[in-house]
């Protein structure tokens, strides 16, 4: 398999305490992989290990096929990326800023530097000082630097923070327009689970460092079953009355008041009518889908 | 590495701090002219010899130097930690130790030639003003160089090397007081020392001394601090 990333058991630990836990993570080439995980599930470290600014405590990393450690530096210049905040040099100008990365990466096609401002709305602007920029017009400028060498592979540690709903709505094209032109694989981390299902090919699902599952979008999509949800002050009855009478077993006992029928077979309204004849009382029906956020929280679940 | 010189040549900004080592050696100059105005206009002082002034531009250009290359190393390699831009260089294709390494020559070279250029310039200025007020006791002599020209070249050394000194408890603590701070307290531990010498100038095993101490500093700061931004 053609990987971009690819690591063997990456592990990192800050005073004793396991960070990062044997992740094996495989990102191949071409795709939009999204890093899902909550505060603290080790996103950023391992992201900063990707681009060799921390270091593990074991395991290899591999980024285009090649090792990656301290004296192989060279594949960076294929890499963009944002990590933590956008961070500048405040008192530099955007273009400023912008040419510095040009000169860093060895990249000499100034004229670059005026489309990628255009890409991520940031024309005329492009003078003032970075101090001046608001937090989601540094974020965009942070998008363009990521993306202004043209780099094979894009590292995206939370790329929409800060960005206004429209903004989020911005990027998401221009990841794909990226994607779609210049075949750039990404590798973006976000907490904003609908955005990730919306652009990405596959996810990785990580907590407390470990990695739980690297899943296509396809089969997350499998997994987005609709279903009728009943809330009750009866949930032994209500699940009684559904097994018995309508002869469904497809259906979830989630807590003391939720039931989640999988069955198409009934309709809400037979629920309904049937939970009402026998006494039970009914709080709320409703007809539901499991989205990217119930599969993520499932699979936390699972891990803790 | 020609390349990463020209980058952080640029990124310096040259000419301000070129402009701001004028300003510093002007500075001097005024110091010493209100020194030997003052000592000249009352009766009760004697005038300034050359051998005083000489000790008095030494340790004021030393003083203003080593502090002005201190605010150097903050805004040019402790800032880059202290506010996270250092993420940002060390994603780029090169190498993070050389990079500081050459941040740092960079420092300790501007504040060499800044040093020589003050002793240079306070001390014609002391000579054309004797030769032109007499404002000091007895006349100059080139034989005085023999005795200046080592002592402006060690101290130069001295304070290339101890320039470093900033740097060292600047990683360490990744701040910027505590880089300025400690160019204070190493003002302070060199003064001590040196008037406990006769010649008021380090000692050649002194010398040696503060270049293997500064170069271990240095090493094991390189090993242990340059590349973390955890």
């Amino acid at each position: 398999m053609d990987y971009i990333i690819a690591t063997s058991n990456l592990t990192k630990s800050y005073k004793e305490k396991v960070v990062v836990d044997k992740v094996n993570l495989h990102v191949k080439k071409g795709e939009i992989y999204g890093f899902v995980g909550p505060n603290g599930a080790g996103k950023s470290t391992i992201m900063k290990m990707l681009l060799n600014l921390v270091r593990p405590d074991s395991g290899e990393i591999y980024i285009f096929g090649e090792k990656m450690d301290d004296k192989n530096y060279e594949c960076l210049k294929r890499i963009g990326c944002i990590i933590e905040n956008p961070y500048f040099y405040e008192k530099m100008t955007g273009l400023q800023n912008l040419e510095l990365h040009c000169d860093y990466m060895g990249y000499h096609n100034r004229r670059r530097i005026k489309d990628v401002l255009e890409l991520v709305n940031l024309q005329n602007i492009e003078g003032k000082a970075v101090s001046q920029y608001s937090l989601g017009m540094k974020q965009r400028l942070a998008i363009a630097r990521a993306i202004l060498a043209k780099p094979e592979l894009l590292i995206l540690d939370e790329p929409i923070n800060a960005l206004d709903p429209e903004g989020i709505k911005e990027m998401r094209l221009l990841f794909g327009r990226l994607h779609q032109d210049y075949g750039a694989t990404i590798f973006i981390s976000s907490h904003i689970l609908s955005e990730v299902e919306q652009i990405a090919d596959r996810i990785g699902v990580i907590t407390g460092g470990k990695l739980l599952k690297e899943i296509s979008i396809h089969e997350v999509h499998e997994y987005q079953t609709e279903y009728i949800e009943i809330n009750t002050d009866n949930v032994k009855q209500a699940a009684c009355l559904l097994e018995q009478d309508k002869r469904l077993s497809h259906f979830d006992v989630v807590d003391d008041t939720i039931i989640r029928i999988y069955s198409t077979v009934v309709s809400g309204k037979e629920i309904s009518a049937l939970l009402v004849k026998n006494g039970v009382g009914l709080e709320s029906i409703g007809r539901k889908e499991n989205s990217l956020e119930d599969y993520f929280f499932q699979l936390t679940e699972e891990g803790k | 590495m020609v390349h990463l010189l020209k980058l952080e040549i640029r990124k310096f900004r040259l000419p301000r701090k070129i402009m701001a080592a004028f300003f510093a050696v002007a500075f001097c100059i005024l110091f010493i002219t209100v020194s030997l105005v003052d000592s000249m206009t009352d009766p009760e002082q004697t005038k300034d010899t050359f051998e005083s002034t000489f000790l008095l531009i030494g340790l004021l250009v030393s003083f203003i130097f080593l502090i002005y290359s201190s605010i150097l190393t903050s805004t040019s390699v402790i800032n880059e930690y202290s506010q996270r831009t250092i993420t940002i260089l060390f994603s780029y294709p090169l190498n993070k130790k050389l990079l500081i390494v050459i941040k740092m020559m960079l420092i300790m070279a501007f504040t060499a030639i800044s040093l020589l250029f003050g002793y240079v310039c306070c001390c014609g200025y002391i000579v054309g003003m004797d030769y032109a007020f007499d404002m000091l006791e007895g006349s100059f002599q080139i034989s005085y160089l023999s005795e200046w020209v080592p002592m402006a070249v060690t101290s130069t050394i001295i304070c290339g090397v101890l320039s470093w000194w900033p740097f060292v408890i600047g990683m360490i603590k990744k701040s910027v007081p505590a880089t300025i701070v400690t160019s204070l307290i190493v003002l302070f531990v060199r003064q001590l020392i040196i008037t406990k010498n006769p010649t008021n100038q380090e000692n050649l095993f002194q010398v040696v001394l503060v270049l293997i101490v500064t170069l271990v500093a240095v090493m094991i700061v390189f090993r242990e601090k340059v590349t973390k931004i955890d």
